[in-house]
């Protein structure tokens, strides 16, 4: 099945003071209508610029799309003018953010903000744009949903705010939805609601997910497949259950090992097995594999860069201890 | 009460008044800490769990005489806390530090790591030579795994993880007793979450630490504590051992988080999920148990009548009318 979107060999740059930052440089991924792609990393992997590469947010200057493609059921987003640009975002690939709050305005009633989105892309008039708004509130599980669309942002709580965020992003029924960290910034069992919704609405129409996260715990309950990102770079990919089964990359077994969950271990558990030393800065990256200096099982060939390698079809790792050297 | 604790805080109650909004109308009550009781062994660590606005903030606040409470006693080795004056609240002030979750904006940008762990010495110990004092800091820093060429650093030089170590030798310059860690980890990426627990526990062998450890993150608190507490809306709704609580949770709030946890083993999930979300009467109108909006099992008692803890197992407590049935 063709991909709904894939992104080929993107790289992203940021002019910094103390140098280039290469946030995103050569991501290949791809994800079909109705899958969901997990992408998971810490804080400075380049995981956001990817997500707004994509959308085409990426603030310039200082950023810059360097090469790569965006394609979007075959079409190149990056060849697109910005004019034709806007009318892609929202309509056919829409975004939801961590943070419900800032990216609600908060002088306008919930109910209009999501109708302004139909109006736009649907070409609805006001009377229709107003009721398929309340009916959006409805399919995101918003009780009283025709009283809750004249509420304003500040009087709705986090969790239902990011209801409002999901009912605003899949109204126009885009192909693509990018979701950075949409539960991050939510109460444990608020979290738990609202990424079942975001599967339940996924899945009934059919949009292809990109899912952005630090937290394998909502890669476990929500991706089909997973790219795990270090400094810029996939540095594994493979279907979910693989990642957890059996993981290759030693980051991602460092990053696995060093989580305190409820299966693993005892109460008061020994010793974590913690990731020494922090990420390499984005502007000053080292040498070959950006992973060495923190890598238990480093060697002599980790001083050049290793190429994302299949090992079995479908589990790619960045990895020498895998061969191909 | 064991005359052994080293802190018993016995029907502690904290409430807000809230103005009338501008808009709103009138004011009201907020119950921020609703009547808790606990108490903390010497060289133990109480985990205490909820998600925001459970109160569980204000509660370390009260202990670390930051706030005063509305009604109960804080009693920390015998002594009523909240009648400390002059020289004994600065002696209990040496002995009770606090670790902050954002080491962002708990470190005074203009001075130098070395300044911020040295500060509480400068102010404490005015009459110690200055050599004695820069003695104490550089040895607690490299305790802390900082070396000495960061000492002269200033905060925004550091990482985040770097910045927590950062504050945590700050609390333990003093020698404390107690130190009350407030969601000490959450800004922090993974692998950097497991080295600053990592530490958390290596400190608390090396100076015989008790911990009164904040947190919404069950799996980390499962992985620190000697026992748990569960707060909701102000009140303790569960406590007892670390494996009790994670393993056998009683009250429905304890096993509907711990099955919102992503991720976790399907076999721990024995708990239903909840809908709905915490919500805070103003009025403090309603009555009966607290969690009765949001409860899966609940009976006709939990409308009318408030459940007390009770005992459920060896030293574990339940707030619920439903573990008897």
């Amino acid at each position: 099945m063709n991909p709904a979107l894939e992104i080929k060999a993107l790289r992203t740059q940021f002019e910094t003071e103390r140098g280039i930052a290469r946030a995103v440089d050569g991501v290949d991924l791809a994800v079909a209508a109705g899958k969901t792609l997990g992408v998971v990393g810490e804080s400075g992997c380049g995981k956001t610029v990817l997500a707004l590469s994509v959308m085409r947010l990426v603030p310039s200057p200082p950023g810059r799309i360097v090469e790569g493609s965006i394609l979007l059921d075959g079409r190149d987003l990056l060849n697109l003018t910005e004019e034709q640009m806007c009318r892609v975002r929202g309509r056919e690939i829409s975004m939801i953010f961590q943070e419900p709050m800032t990216s609600l305005n908060p002088v306008f009633r919930i109910g209009e903000q999501i109708a302004e989105v139909i109006r736009l892309h649907r070409g609805a008039g006001r009377g229709e744009a107003r009721d398929a708004s309340v009916e959006m509130l409805r399919m995101v599980g918003i009780p009283e949903a025709h009283r809750r669309a004249q509420d304003y942002p500040h009087q709705m709580s986090g969790g239902m705010r990011q209801r409002v965020m999901i009912a605003i992003a899949l109204a126009c029924r885009p192909r693509v939805m990018l979701a950075d960290e949409p539960t991050t910034a939510l109460d444990v069992t608020i979290q738990a609601q609202t990424l079942e919704l975001i599967k339940h609405l996924q899945m009934e129409m059919g949009t292809a997910l990109v899912l952005i996260t630090h937290d394998f715990g909502v890669i476990a309950e929500a991706a089909h497949d997973v790219a795990v990102m270090y400094a810029g770079q996939v540095i594994e990919q493979c279907p979910t259950r693989e990642i957890f089964a059996s993981p290759l990359h030693p980051y991602t077994v460092g990053l696995m090992e060093s989580i305190p969950s409820m299966g693993r271990g005892g109460c008061r558990g020994a010793m974590l097995k913690a990731i020494p030393g922090s990420v390499p800065p984005l502007y000053d990256l080292p040498p070959g594999c950006r992973f060495r200096k923190r890598c238990p099982d480093a060697f002599d060939p980790c001083g050049a860069e290793p190429p994302l390698v299949a090992t079995r079809p479908g589990h790619a790792v960045r990895c020498w201890k895998y061969g191909n050297a | 009460m064991m005359d052994d604790s080293l802190l018993c805080i016995q029907g502690l109650r904290k409430h807000y008044l809230t103005k009338g909004g501008f808009l709103s109308g009138k004011g009201g009550v907020v119950r921020a800490v609703d009547g808790v009781d606990l108490e903390i062994l010497p060289g133990e660590t109480l985990g205490l769990v909820g998600e925001s606005g459970c109160g569980k903030t204000t509660l370390g606040r009260i202990v670390m005489r930051l706030e005063i409470p509305t009604a109960g006693t804080v009693r920390y080795g015998g002594r009523d806390v909240l009648k400390l004056r002059g020289k004994s609240l600065r002696e209990y002030r040496r002995e009770v530090q606090m670790v902050f979750q954002d080491p962002y904006s708990s470190l005074n940008p203009r001075k130098t790591a070395a300044a911020i762990v040295g500060e509480p010495l400068r102010i404490h110990h005015p009459e110690w030579k200055r050599r004695e004092r820069e003695r104490r800091t550089r040895e607690l820093m490299e305790v802390v795994g900082l070396n000495d060429e960061q000492m002269s650093r200033y905060p925004h030089e550091f990482s985040g993880g770097q910045r927590q170590r950062i504050g945590i030798a700050r609390a333990l310059i003093l020698r404390p007793r107690l130190i009350i860690a407030d969601e000490p980890v959450s800004s922090l990426d993974v692998s950097i979450q497991a080295q600053i627990l990592n530490l958390l526990k290596t400190l608390q062998q090396q100076f015989s630490l008790t911990y009164l450890f904040v947190t919404h993150d069950l799996g980390v608190v499962r992985h620190m504590s000697d026992r748990i507490a569960v707060m909701y809306r102000g009140r303790i709704v569960e406590t007892g051992p670390c494996e009790a609580i994670s393993g056998q949770p009683a009250h429905p709030y304890t096993k509907a988080l711990i099955a919102a946890v992503p991720g976790t083993d399907p076999s721990l999930r024995n708990g239903r999920g909840v809908a709905g979300a915490q919500t805070n009467s103003i009025d403090g109108t309603e009555t009966g148990c607290i969690f009765q909006s949001r409860c899966p099992s609940r009976i006709e008692i939990c409308k009318r009548c408030e459940p007390d803890l009770k005992q459920h197992g060896p030293s574990h407590w339940v707030a619920c009318h439903g573990p008897d049935r």
